[in-house]
């Protein structure tokens, strides 16, 4: 029984031991996050200035996304700049630096629902003279409502069937960025 | 056991003088071996010598006579169907005569020595996992070596991370006790596999009932045992090598163990290494899908006169896992492209044992203290200290060079502490009452991911009692046993939105769980068993607070601070026969309600993120009902040649909202057939095998509850065979022989990928 004491006693001592206070986690540098998609649209004739904004800053989860659309202009050209940014940072940092240094393994896709009356050609080209879409043409068509959506995609296969026309469907790889704006011609 | 070679060692050093006048090589040593329990003959009994390098049958009264042996040092080795194998190492001076008491395989739960006699449980439903059975399985992760049990299934990430399932139940609500200590890690993924490895142990069992409240961790779901014999006190070092061989992932696995009986205390330390490429499925590689492992364990055992034992263990397990790449994917406009592939996204037309991000890597430290002291004949005081280490690293596939980095970076300590007395009163009640401390402290890594954690920091403090008392009379054996743990959990998690913000959570739980067990012995052999149990399980921490994405399932998930404990009551029965050398009969029946039971719910919502929409899934509890049936069956058409049919039936069913449960194993079924040829001077344990295993489609579900509808029924063949010559063992084993193409309901991979295919492994191991 003297034993069965002094080993309660140890228990007791051990369990006030152990319960001392924690150290505050360590807030992530979240340097990979994407916060921001803008895609400046600037007109070939006019040098007007459309830009469609996505911008999440707290990332996924907590509050929602602020998603502004844009009206452009019928039978207008424009050209189309897309910047993506990690706002986290301060000053902000841009993440299109590091898809312009990885581009062979990155590709941006533009795609547009049924209702949208606008085309998007490819203007550069990665070492392999594959399209990057980080600067591109978008031709508004006739008056209409619609849709755009901005796919970036990680290691697609850009030697895939219609990939370098801007086809999504045999491209593979992974989705970074998938963000739709409301989009008005004029 | 040892009582008994203790005693024989006396005699002879004792007598010393007596014996050794003069060297004599006509000296006859008899054995007699018989059932630990029923004390009846084992007529299949064999012996194996090692200084002769021969082996000697038992008659039909389980006897055995080797006559012309000189005097000097003999290791005997024991055999017996059914039974843990015995090694005795005896130094043979004049005729002697031993009998050998041998322990049913199904007998070894954590057994106390009082009075001389072993006390087991006798009214939990239990099956065990021989040794022979882990030397050929062992290769493939705990999970997969127990799989064959019935009512037992795993629960898998690709080949290489697989969990069990007791009677549908995983993770969190089954409790793995590795050497007698709760195994601590993030068990709560579907995608993290216990760190142990199956080579340290003996013997593995199953406890499918929930009164097994002895044990620290949750038994709700069932408990796995993994446990160890005690070292033999034979002075000489004895050891065994394998290495096994396996042509799907050209994996290569080498385990050795070696031990021995010093004056200083007895010894033995046991390690393995494996190397595993890319499976392959019968149309494409599985890329990605290799792992590696390097675990090492040392146990050390040493008794004070006759009244303090000490053991002390320490093992390490080192694991890289690969997981097929063609299941990272990052949106659910990906996942469904992925789901209607024939092939995986970035399968590659080659084999490589390259890893590459999504990877895990985890170590795993254990040092356990256990120390025995003897009060008296009927009352022995056990203490008991585990201290866990566990370090995960999880890489995904990331953007400029990131992928190096890990995305999630986990450290885990744990401390346990118990204080056991086992008493045997004088009525011939048997008491084990226990005190038992769990300190859980788990940390992020933040700095290192640069991400937000998905699990938050936490600490927490556990403390609980426990009680068990157990009688017999005449042919009926009581169990009754209470249980209650008090548990604090203080987490620290990082806010959602910026500015980010450390928030502090606290929660208190108080739970009781209750347990009864009633068994009776029919003269004629049959026995039933009634196992009733009530438990009480908080939620765990990542039931409550988990947040963010899972890249394996493009699926947000989120915890739920205001989680109850979940209150389960299991009610089994079970009957068995043994119909002398002609078969057996097993039947389990259960029925188990959880109220509260929790589980991931799909809240139906899409949550916009920069990359894309994803489903979300919020932590919710309802009321569930399992219930099922598993059954053994053995005929044996003659003494050598023997079959096994094992059925498990199971259905799961979320009563609250009318809906089956999700993740339930479906019904399964496995017929074997075995011919044991007779041993001859140089070849024993020869023996070939058959066995087919069907997997029925898992219709108990709804079609909005899945992405994908479940996988057909499946059937799989496989042969083996095996044999002994001399200290050399060749074991041939053949998954998949017809190399069937299909996908298993429980494999995570299956929305992406085929199962493996053929898979032949070969095993020679030699023992000294």
């Amino acid at each position: 029984m003297k034993n069965l004491s002094k080993l309660a006693g140890l228990f007791v001592g051990l369990t006030l031991m152990a319960s001392c206070e924690k150290e505050d986690p360590i807030i992530p540098n979240e340097e990979e996050l994407i916060t921001t998609l803008i895609y400046t649209l600037v007109s070939q004739s006019s040098g007007d200035t459309v830009e469609l904004k996505y911008q999440d800053l707290d990332g996924p989860g907590g509050d929602s996304a602020i998603v502004t659309g844009g009206t452009l202009q019928a039978s207008e050209t424009y050209t189309g700049t897309v910047l993506v940014l990690n706002e986290q940072e301060l000053p902000p940092e841009d993440i299109t630096e590091e898809v312009k240094e990885e581009d062979e393994e990155h590709q941006f896709f533009f795609l547009t629902d049924g209702m949208l009356n606008a085309t998007i050609m490819y203007s550069d080209s990665d070492a392999n003279g594959n399209p990057v879409g980080v600067e591109t043409t978008l031709t508004a068509g006739s008056v209409s409502n619609g849709e755009l959506t901005i796919i970036l995609r990680h290691e697609p296969d850009k030697n895939a069937s219609g990939v370098s026309d801007g086809d999504i469907t045999n491209a593979g790889g992974e989705t970074d960025i998938e963000v739709t704006f409301d989009v008005d011609v004029q | 056991m040892w009582t008994y070679n203790r005693y024989f060692t006396l005699i002879f050093i004792l007598f010393w003088p007596i014996f050794t006048v003069g060297q004599n090589c006509s000296i006859i040593l008899k054995a007699k071996v018989t059932d630990a329990h029923s004390y009846k003959a084992l007529n299949r009994a064999s012996v194996y010598v090692l200084e002769l390098e021969r082996t000697f049958l038992a008659n039909a009264k389980g006897e055995l006579q080797i006559s012309g042996l000189c005097q000097g040092d003999l290791h005997l080795e024991f055999s017996s169907l059914g039974y843990t194998p015995r090694s005795l190492f005896i130094k043979l001076l004049a005729d002697t005569t031993l009998t050998i008491d041998m322990h049913s395989a199904s007998e070894l739960i954590d057994e106390v020595e009082l009075h001389g006699k072993k006390e087991v449980s006798q009214t939990q439903s239990t099956s065990t996992v021989l040794e022979k059975e882990i030397e050929n399985r062992g290769g493939k992760g705990l999970a997969k070596t127990i799989e064959g049990l019935t009512g037992v299934s795993s629960l898998s990430n690709g080949a290489g991370i697989s969990k069990p399932v007791i009677h549908g139940l995983w993770g969190n609500r089954v409790s793995i006790i590795n050497n007698g200590i709760a195994q601590s890690g993030q068990q709560w993924g579907s995608d993290h596999a216990p760190e142990i490895d199956p080579f340290v142990a003996n013997h593995i069992s199953v406890l499918k009932g929930a009164s097994a409240l002895a044990y620290a961790g949750v038994s709700l779901g069932g408990v796995v045992l993994v446990e160890q014999n005690d070292i033999s006190e034979d002075p000489h070092i004895h050891g065994k090598v394998s290495y096994i061989f396996e042509s799907n992932g050209f994996g290569n696995t080498l385990n050795a163990r070696i031990e021995q009986a010093k004056s200083w205390g007895r010894w033995r330390v046991n390690a393995t290494a494996k190397l595993i490429g890319d499976r392959r499925s019968p149309d494409y590689y599985l890329t990605n899908t290799g792992n590696r492992e390097t675990n090492i364990a040392a146990f050390y055992q040493k008794k004070f006169n006759n009244h303090f034992e000490h053991q002390l263990y320490y093992s390490l397990f080192n694991t890289q896992i690969g997981t097929l790449r063609g299941s990272h994917i990052s949106n659910s406009t990906d996942l469904e492209s992925a789901l209607s592939r024939d092939e995986p996204f970035f399968t590659k037309g080659h084999f490589s044992y390259a890893i590459e991000a999504p990877q895990q890597q985890v170590q795993h430290h254990l040092v356990k203290y256990r120390g025995d002291l003897r009060i008296s004949d009927t009352h022995v005081l056990k203490f008991r200290y585990g201290g866990q280490w566990n370090n995960r690293q999880e890489f995904d596939v990331r953007r400029s060079g990131r992928s190096e980095f890990p995305a999630l970076s986990m450290q885990q300590v744990n401390q346990f502490f118990e204080v056991k007395d086992v008493f045997l009163t004088q009525s011939q009640w048997f008491l084990q009452s226990g005190l038992q401390y769990t300190y859980v402290n788990n940390s992020n890594d933040n700095e290192a991911t640069g991400r937000m954690p998905l699990i938050p920091d936490y600490q927490s403090n556990q403390g609980s009692v426990f009680s068990i008392a157990k009688r017999s009379f005449n042919n009926w054996k009581i169990e009754l046993g209470a249980r209650v743990d008090y548990k604090d959990l203080y987490v620290l998690s990082i806010s959602q939105t910026i500015p980010r913000e450390i928030e502090r959570h606290q929660h208190y739980f108080l739970n009781y769980s209750l347990s009864g067990g009633l068994g009776y012995t029919y003269s004629g052999g049959a026995t039933i068993k009634l196992d009733l149990g009530y438990v009480q399980r908080q939620p765990e921490v990542n039931e409550l607070y988990s947040s963010g994405l899972h890249q394996g399932l493009a699926s947000l998930e989120y915890g739920n601070p205001n989680l109850q404990a979940e209150n389960s009551f299991k009610g089994l029965i079970e009957v068995s026969k043994r119909y002398g050398n002609r078969g057996f009969f097993q039947m389990v029946a259960y029925y188990q309600h959880v109220n509260d039971y929790i589980f991931l719910e799909p809240t139906g919502t899409f949550e916009n993120t920069i990359s894309g929409s994803f489903p979300v899934f919020v932590y919710n509890q309802t009321n569930a009902t399992i219930y099922g049936s598993d059954l053994a069956v053995g005929y044996n058409f003659t003494q050598q040649f023997r079959s096994t049919l094992k059925v498990s039936l199971l259905r799961g069913d979320d009563q609250s909202n009318n809906v089956p449960l999700i993740y339930m194993p479906a019904n399964n079924g496995l017929l074997k057939f075995n011919y044991d040829f007779k041993d001859s001077r140089n070849w024993t344990n020869t023996s070939v095998g058959l066995l087919g295993k069907y997997v029925a489609r898992q219709n108990h579900l709804n079609e909005d509850q899945d992405f994908l509808a479940p996988p057909d029924a499946y059937f799989l063949l496989g042969a083996e065979a095996q044999t002994q010559l001399r200290r050399f063992t060749f074991a041939l084993g053949v998954d998949n022989m017809l190399n069937t193409v299909y996908r298993d309901y429980l494999n995570r991979l299956r929305y992406f990928a085929d199962e493996m295919g053929m898979n032949i492994q070969f095993r020679l191991s030699y023992q000294f």
